[in-house]
């Protein structure tokens, strides 16, 4: 962008505080003929510009003689306004770099969103819907956020949560000298955690339980590192692993992070947590992990949305289709479906091939949030496959929790025509859980159950089963504390010819 | 340089020196003067510095055109020169806003604004300078249309006009219309964007009132809430076009990985397409001419069953050399076999498999599709689905566009084309 007219313009503020003082006392002259006038205009006018940027000269005081008013006031008149005319130049000068940072930065963000696109671009075979922009969508209600690439329930509201960090005792390497773990948190784009070394094993604690779900990094540098750990504890004893939650192994940081947006972008299963711990390796050997700063939040959701495509034109014929997503079941759903005249839709599955039947087609989402399954009775239990309405295995006929202080409740729980396994879908504390069948307490020794990946399985089976154990109050238990943080995360959707 | 604190030169009860007087005021005068020096100093070096980036920023952007989707063989790109074989284009080509057109007759046109007035559909407006031409719009994050209502001096018959705007992310849509009068519009005939850079051509009537609407699809910061509208530079000519001229391409190379590909491009009935496409080292064919979206033949496919012997029970069948590898399938009863490319019944790794894959063994000529699992033996026989595409490795293509138009006050625009796989 060549600089215009706005930005060069050597009408500065002080040449213009200048002329404006000489056209004012120019308004105050009384001349006898036009000639006169226009001599004492010229006159002024090339003073001023024969100045340019220099301080206007002080009137000289004489070393012999009477001292008189004007030698003091008139030279403080002059000094005075050359103060006031710096002053606005300053301002001047702050005003637009203001501009140019702002258009500078645009530029940036048109470049970067340009390439994205770019590389999602559609062609006759495939229709990819990324959520970088709203260009393909005809109508929605939920929250599209374009950084990440993603589909959510509408965002209610976000509140930020600050954070101590430190280094883990497992960390590789050391803290650079002219860096500190405080520059993660203070939203400055010019300063960053410095770490020299292959692993960083960041921890951070909040001084009571917060509820998080989303994580959000700026990086500093962008050279093939890796989050390989990421867990969190409501208490120090109940551990949730974020990675397993959102079914993967790792998460890599770079340039291709949020779909080349270079933003790392966590959302996650929401949870409380007191302290959490993240390792970041890097796998190239460059021996640097830099972060310019951190930012955890918890987001709010409302319990439904929907989006619509535009006509989708092409592809025609047999088409793949399928979804990146991430559904926490059962809490919440998302449903496909398609239609042929925008009216009239039916569902249709990830991974299935659909033979269209005329072209356009459009392409719907439905995302929900299943309220019934943050009641306090279907809280505790995994009810496979039927969850959350019933399991074939057993009949639930009452939960009782009981709060025990310091962050632990007792859960209770009552079950008859036991048949199958009992899938907890919380961690019972170590030495606590307790499964009678009447007055009879069942021992795992006798083996008379087995309990496994918070699974138990009862010999024989039974009826009049009672469950007993001790949990957080703050891990799983609180799920209903939880509901509203929970949304389906759509990162996009495609139509692929076979 | 830093400001030096002035300590008074005279103490009470001395008597007054106008030369002492002088000194002092003589010493403020000074440090403003240096004040004034670094302003200066510091003002050229931010704009030296802008200008540096925002070059640096533009070199980007020609790159960033020449990104490629996963499914692209080729991109034609216009908004640089590197790909243009100049000495027989006859266009003309904007590589600032990437648009070629019909050649250009310009006359010049001294187009100057007498007012420029912004408003906002949503949102409350603040200006960014004193000049106001950089404004903000702050709404709930819906997307305001931002709107310039500019006046010339003159009216004036204008074709074509230039503007520079402040980009924001993603392209956003541009609507213009002009007027002679301020009160009846007639919208542009196309509009070109390309990051700050707009080309706009307008029906050829007399111009006062250009109007310029603007709207985003994101914020500035992306989830945020504000947007930025601006128009930092404006120059506007009348111009007459050739009724026809050619853009042609620079021969290119790609190679494919499927069987046909697909010429993606604008389509208008006053463009018409030609490709010469042919194997590296072949004789350049004669262009032929090709619509957007038609299918191009690149290779060939071989689709059959084939079923082992006994003789040489882990040998399914030999392939040609010039096999495309990313589309060879085999299946055994649905099932679709591993393939390991690159895996030699010779490496000592093989005897570690878990499973039994398929692998491609150098033979003469071509490629032997043999069976790979640990043990090494191999039951024969087995019916296997054997699918692959073969064909040049190397194909060099040349781009024609023509572009010819009835009326010389306007003319059809080619922005860019691509080669798709099927």
């Amino acid at each position: 962008m060549p600089t215009s007219a706005a930005f060069t313009d050597s009408n500065n503020a002080l040449l213009k505080d200048r002329l404006a003082r000489i056209s004012a006392e120019l308004r105050g002259l009384v001349l006898s003929t036009a000639d006169e006038y226009q001599a004492q205009v010229y006159s002024k006018v090339n003073s001023v510009l024969t100045l340019g940027m220099a301080m206007t000269p002080l009137k000289p005081v004489s070393g012999q003689g009477p001292a008189i008013v004007g030698d003091v006031s008139d030279n403080y008149t002059i000094l005075n306004n050359d103060s006031q005319d710096i002053a606005n130049e300053l301002l001047r000068i702050e005003d637009a770099a203001a501009s140019l940072f702002n258009l500078s930065a645009t530029s940036q963000n048109q470049l970067r969103q340009q390439i994205r696109e770019f590389i999602f671009l559609l062609n006759p075979n495939l229709w990819d819907e990324e959520f970088l922009n709203a260009n393909q969508l005809s109508a929605y209600t939920a929250s599209l956020d374009y950084n990440a690439g993603l589909a959510t329930l509408p965002v209610l509201d976000e509140s930020v949560a600050v954070p101590t960090y430190m280094a883990g005792t497992n960390s590789v390497g050391s803290l650079d000298p002219s860096s500190s773990f405080d520059y993660l948190s203070d939203g400055r784009t010019d300063t960053a955690l410095i770490w020299n070394g292959t692993s960083l094993e960041l921890i951070f604690t909040f001084s009571t339980p917060t509820i998080i779900n989303r994580l959000e990094m700026s990086l500093d540098n962008y050279d093939g590192m890796e989050i390989d750990s990421f867990i969190t504890s409501p208490d120090g004893n109940t551990v949730q692993d974020v990675l397993v939650d959102l079914g993967v192994q790792s998460i890599e940081l770079d340039g291709t992070s949020s779909k080349f947006s270079g933003d790392v972008i966590i959302d996650f299963p929401p949870r409380h947590v007191k302290l959490a711990k993240i390792v970041i390796n890097d796998l190239v050997g460059a021996e640097l992990i830099a972060i310019r700063g951190i930012t955890i939040s918890a987001r709010r959701y409302s319990d439904t949305a929907q989006l619509t495509s535009d006509a989708i034109s092409q592809p025609s014929g047999s088409v793949l289709f399928s979804t990146t997503q991430t559904v926490f079941d059962p809490y919440v759903s998302i449903t496909h479906q398609i239609s042929y005249d925008n009216t009239s839709f039916s569902a249709i599955n990830p991974g299935q091939t659909i033979t269209l039947s005329s072209s356009p087609f459009y392409y719907r989402a439905i995302l929900e949030r299943n309220v019934s399954a943050f009641s306090n009775s279907q809280g505790p239990l995994v009810q496979s496959p039927l969850d959350p309405v019933a399991s074939p295995y057993y009949t639930l006929t009452n939960t009782t929790s009981v709060p025990l202080g310091t962050g632990i409740i007792q859960r209770t729980l009552q079950l008859s025509d036991v048949s199958g396994p009992i899938v907890l879908r919380e961690t019972p504390l170590p030495n606590t859980l307790v499964i009678q069948e009447g007055a009879v307490v069942l021992s795992i020794a006798n083996g008379d159950y087995t309990f496994t990946d918070n699974t138990i399985v009862i010999n024989g089976g039974g009826t009049g089963i009672v469950v007993s154990y001790q949990t957080s109050s703050l891990g799983t238990a609180a799920v209903a504390d939880l509901k509203e943080y929970y949304t389906p995360l759509l990162y996009g959707y495609k139509f692929e010819n076979q | 340089m830093s400001i030096t604190t002035f300590t008074p030169p005279f103490t009470n009860g001395e008597e007054a020196s106008a030369s002492k007087f002088m000194e002092s005021l003589q010493a403020l005068q000074n440090q403003g003067a240096g004040v004034l020096s670094l302003l200066e100093t510091d003002f050229n070096e931010l704009l030296v510095e802008f200008d540096r980036r925002q070059k640096s920023i533009n070199s980007r952007r020609t790159l960033a055109w020449r990104v490629n989707s996963s499914m692209q063989a080729l991109k034609f790109v216009v908004s640089d020169f590197s790909d243009i074989d100049q000495a027989n284009t006859t266009g003309t080509v904007r590589a600032d806003s990437a648009a070629v057109s019909l050649k250009e007759r310009a006359v010049p046109a001294e187009a100057v604004i007498k007012t420029n007035k912004f408003s906002s559909s949503i949102g409350t407006i603040q200006s960014l300078d004193a000049a106001q031409s950089i404004l903000t719009v702050t709404t709930d994050g819906t997307a305001p249309t931002g709107q310039f209502d500019i006046e010339l001096v003159t009216p004036l018959t204008l074709n074509q006009f230039f503007i520079e705007i402040v980009p924001s992310p993603s392209t956003p849509t541009i609507v213009v219309q002009v007027s002679g009068d301020g009160l009846t519009y007639s919208p542009a005939t196309q509009v070109a964007v390309n990051g700050y850079n707009v080309t706009v051509w307008l029906p050829s009537i007399e111009t006062r009132f250009i109007r310029i609407q603007i709207t985003p699809t994101h914020p500035d910061v992306l989830n945020g809430n504000t947007f930025t509208f601006g128009i930092t530079h404006f120059s506007a000519q009348a111009t007459e076009y050739y009724l026809r001229s050619d853009f042609i391409s620079k021969t290119l190379q790609f190679s494919p990985k499927s069987e046909y590909i697909v010429l993606n491009a604008t389509k208008d009935s006053r463009i018409l397409y030609y490709l010469s496409v042919y194997p590296d080292g072949d004789t350049p064919t004669p262009f032929v001419e090709v619509h957007s979206g038609e299918q191009i033949a690149i290779g060939q496919a071989f689709s059959g069953d084939i079923t082992t012997s006994t003789g040489a029970p882990n040998l399914i069948t030999t392939i040609p050399e010039d096999v495309y590898r990313s589309t060879l399938v085999v299946e055994e009863n649905g099932a679709r076999i591993k393939l390991a490319d690159g895996l030699l019944p010779s490496d000592s790794r093989a005897a570690y498999l878990q499973h039994e894959y398929v692998t491609l063994v150098p033979s003469s000529p071509g490629y032997n599709l043999e069976l790979l699992n640990a043990s090494g033996s191999y039951t024969a026989p087995r019916t296997f689905s054997v699918s692959y595409v073969y064909g040049p490795s190397l194909v060099n293509v040349q781009l024609k566009v023509r572009l010819s138009t009835a009326d010389s006050a306007s003319t059809p625009v080619f922005h860019g084309a691509s080669l798709d796989e099927v």
